[in-house]
């Protein structure tokens, strides 16, 4: 207890001592470094596109020469902070499936925005027996059935698409994934594509 | 809104502090190093992923609630640095 008095008074002079003195904050970014920082940027700030993002992988029963209501992606983007997870509706539901991948055209200029909040509630719900859920600091997204195999997707601060592929009767989710935005950047093409991507449990994320 | 409303925190790992060189630290989050005057270093050093008050903060760092008006606006002006600087985040109460 008596450390923890000596750290407090030594902290209490620190104190006064900094507050006579200017704040300053000055940031040195090396080459590499300003590489990492872009690609942070890219996913904390993506650039707003209309340009098609692709899904992978498909469902087992969707192929190009069948798609069908087990193809359809239902896609938002997410971004998620501590304050719980906000969005933006993309396109809703998508059958183009070419050479293997679910194509989803994203038109932000038609969006809506809307918010899950913490306790799992969405003020905005396109479906409310899908409402999604927060666990600690993952996304749980109802499974088949509107609740059966719910899936849980890490919570990271920065935008990312989320797919939900429905059930047969559209009544529950299959399936979801979600993918690090992927952005149309002139140069890098991506912003995913300098991050790695794993799989956990069929669900991709950014590498890190 | 002002910015005593506000709740601070960092929800990354931690700024790697230089142990010879005060105020240098290396953000792993960015890859970014920051040179910090004595009071933002001060603050960033009890600024942990539980978002909390200037005085909360305050109270971590001397054990007393109160500190001066002026002393606060200080102190949040420190913290807005840290946050331009992508070393801390903060949300509305």
């Amino acid at each position: 207890m008596a450390a923890h008095d000596e750290k407090i008074s030594q902290n209490r002079r620190k104190l006064f001592k900094a507050l006579s003195a200017a704040p300053v904050v000055t940031t040195f970014s090396s080459g590499s470094a300003l590489a990492n920082a872009s690609a942070h940027q890219c996913l904390a700030n993506p650039p707003v596109a209309s340009t098609p993002q692709y899904l992978e992988p498909l469902p087992a029963e969707c192929s190009d020469s069948n798609p069908g209501a087990n193809c359809m992606a239902y896609v938002e983007r997410f971004y998620w902070d501590n304050d719980g997870l906000s969005g933006t509706h993309l396109q809703y539901w998508n059958n183009t499936v070419t050479d293997g991948r679910i194509v989803v055209l994203t038109d932000e200029t038609t969006a809506t925005l809307f918010t899950v909040n913490p306790d799992g509630s969405d003020p905005d719900p396109i479906n409310t027996s899908w409402n999604y859920s927060v666990s600690g600091s993952n996304l749980i997204v109802p499974g088949q059935g509107g609740g059966a195999t719910p899936v849980s997707l890490p919570g990271k601060t920065g935008y990312f698409l989320l797919e939900v592929v429905p059930n047969a009767d559209l009544t529950g989710i299959q399936e979801a994934y979600a993918y690090p935005q992927a952005t149309q950047d002139p140069l890098a093409q991506s912003c995913g594509t300098s991050l790695g991507v794993t799989a956990t449990n069929g669900v991709h994320w950014v590498d890190g | 809104m002002t910015a005593d409303r506000r709740l601070w925190f960092r929800n990354r790992p931690d700024c790697l502090s230089d142990p010879v060189c005060e105020g240098v630290c290396f953000d792993p989050a960015t890859g970014e190093t920051h040179f910090l005057g004595d009071l933002p270093a001060l603050l960033l050093s009890v600024i942990d992923s539980e978002p909390v008050s200037v005085d909360r903060l305050t109270q971590r760092l001397t054990g007393a609630d109160a500190i001066a008006d002026d002393d606060r606006k200080k102190m949040i002006g420190a913290l807005l640095f840290l946050e331009a600087a992508e070393l801390v985040e903060s949300r509305f109460e």
